[in-house]
């Protein structure tokens, strides 16, 4: 893992086309800007860690599929 | 059994495909049925937390229920349970990513599929539904990847109001 110090307004350069900029720093929050390809995805890491939680959840469980499925019925 | 596949626009995919194949699999909630092969949907992308699984069927209209269950083909203790999102909200208005259309070869919106995975907790009555990250599967060749929305309008864990509410 490559660490490196930044100030702000500094930036990064990943590879042709990513941009990463320092946008402002706070005492315990760093804003971050970046410019990236639209095809290029960019998240906030717990909302993956969400979804793949909520993937366990609901892939490993045994559900009681006949409660659910009448909660849902209109 | 021969378990019907999905809804009607799969039906159309399978009987233009010159041969029908079927293979027996077993299933999390249904015991070992009897699937056409040409109803497997492979995900381009594996689900998060399942990155070895690619292959899945979706068994819809199973004994009446809501759900329609992604059974890994590969795995019979891993099922998802999904619902179509009209279920659960009135309208559910997103932007597909360019990344997603691409890589499932997506030419229309007309042949676009979209189930929502449903999480059943021990108390029913605090079930949700991941409406933040669909999944999407292309009618036209069957390929599927769950997309993560880049919006904020919708949640990972939305909760359902009970029926009548």
């Amino acid at each position: 893992m490559l660490v490196l110090t930044r100030k702000k307004e500094e930036a990064i350069v990943i590879g042709e086309d990513i941009e990463i900029v320092i946008v402002d720093v706070g005492e315990d929050r760093v804003r971050i800007g970046i410019n990236a390809p639209r095809e290029l995805k960019v998240f906030r890491k717990e909302l993956l860690e969400a979804v793949k939680e909520e993937n366990k959840n609901s892939g490993q469980a045994a559900s009681d599929i006949l409660a659910a499925s009448k909660l849902l019925k209109k | 059994m021969l378990v019907k596949i999905l809804i009607k626009a799969y039906n159309g995919f399978i009987q233009n495909g010159s041969r029908r194949m079927s293979m027996r699999i077993g299933t999390k909630y249904f015991g070992e049925l009897e699937i056409d092969e040409s109803g497997i949907v492979e995900f381009e992308r594996p689900l998060l937390a399942f990155e070895d699984k690619r292959k899945y069927v979706l068994l819809d209209g199973m004994d009446d229920l809501v759900f329609a269950f992604l059974q890994s083909v590969e795995d019979p203790k891993l099922c998802f349970l999904t619902v179509p999102p009209a279920l659960i909200v009135n309208d559910y208005d997103i932007e597909l990513s360019d990344e997603v259309v691409k890589l499932l070869g997506l030419e229309s919106p007309t042949d676009v599929l979209l189930y929502n995975i449903v999480t059943v907790p021990e108390n029913v009555d605090d079930m949700t539904v991941n409406l933040k990250a669909p999944i999407v599967i292309n009618l036209k060749n069957k390929k599927a990847a769950q997309e993560v929305l880049a919006d904020d309008k919708y949640e990972v864990r939305h909760r359902v109001q009970k029926a009548g509410e």
